[in-house]
């Protein structure tokens, strides 16, 4: 049961750090190119609430799945366990990128009345784009989590140590 | 966008940032707290037994809000009409992005140390740690919020 929590807990921290920190570089990026004023222009309160809560929801599934195994904790095997862990992201990246768009392409047509041999033509060719764009996200995702994670590592050791240490003489007093 | 939605985007901004902001007063200020974390703290009120489940719960309700905010950061921007790059507005947006990702980052880091603290270590572990780790998660928040003032007002 505990550990289930924990597995919960860090999935939906993973992902939604994930997911943020995409957003924020997107945005420096669209914002450095100029591009933000005409991006933002096109698009509505709604659909971008919906397609942002719909992306995280994708993003919190495919995290779950991809850390089932072990989580985090799997980069204590080292670069095997480094190297586990960017497959298995590079997969739930490419779910997420091929399950957004299908998902954006379907209400589009929906909303839109598309023809549905042209939304099939489309979806073939952008699903598959997507996967690959989606898939390099997601590995690099895993790695800068890596990153993180080693850097908790180094932060948590000697201070778990001295406050243990510490509570035990508070005791021997 | 209408008034009302403008209006309710900016109230789910605003609220994220008094949830995150406030919790990391509340945890940073328990968690300080003489003999919170101890083994008998659970017994005398106001003091927080296990200092991981305070961290984690803040965690959970820090990243929800997180991702509140950018969504509603980017609805704020497209009410506001986003700057260029260039000029006064432009450079405080792109100063305000950079700090926002890098306090992201941190972000992160604390979280994952709360749970290293709460899967491998005992009871108590890390309390001092975490104690920092969340005044410094408000002390950086408040320099968001100077940044965000003169985003918003000049």
């Amino acid at each position: 049961m505990a550990e289930t929590a924990a597995g919960r807990f860090e999935a939906w921290a993973v992902s939604s750090f994930n997911l943020v920190v995409l957003s924020l570089v997107g945005l420096l990026a669209a914002h450095a190119s100029g591009a933000l004023e005409g991006e933002l222009a096109n698009f509505g309160t709604l659909p971008g609430v919906a397609a942002f809560a719909y992306l995280w929801l994708l993003t919190a599934a495919a995290t779950r799945w991809a850390l089932a195994g072990g989580g985090l904790a799997d980069l204590q095997d080292g670069l095997r366990g480094l190297w586990r862990l960017v497959l298995r992201g590079f997969a739930a990246g490419a779910l997420i990128g091929a399950a957004f768009l299908l998902g954006v392409l379907l209400v589009g047509a929906i909303l839109n009345g598309a023809p549905l041999l042209s939304l099939a033509f489309i979806a073939l060719i952008g699903v598959a784009a997507a996967s690959v764009v989606g898939g390099v996200i997601g590995g690099l995702s895993v790695v800068l989590d890596a990153g993180c994670y080693w850097a908790a590592g180094r932060l948590v050791g000697p201070w778990a140590k001295s406050d243990v240490s510490d509570d035990a003489s508070d005791a021997g007093g | 966008m209408s008034a009302a939605t403008s209006l309710l985007v900016r109230f789910v901004h605003i609220v994220g940032m008094a949830l995150v902001f406030g919790g990391a007063v509340f945890a940073w200020t328990t968690l300080r707290a003489p003999g919170s974390g101890t083994e008998g703290a659970g017994d005398s009120a106001g003091v927080v037994g296990d200092p991981s489940t305070l961290a984690t719960t803040y965690e959970w309700v820090f990243w929800a809000a997180m991702g509140a905010m950018v969504v509603t950061g980017v609805g704020n921007l497209g009410a506001l009409g986003p700057p260029g790059p260039s000029g006064r507005w432009g450079t405080i947006l792109t100063v305000k992005l950079l700090a926002v990702t890098a306090f992201v980052l941190g972000s992160f880091v604390r979280t994952l140390v709360a749970l290293r603290l709460r899967r491998d270590y005992p009871v108590g572990a890390g309390r001092s740690l975490l104690a920092k780790s969340y005044g410094a998660t408000a002390a950086a928040l408040l320099v968001l919020v100077a940044l965000a003032e003169v985003l918003a007002h000049g």
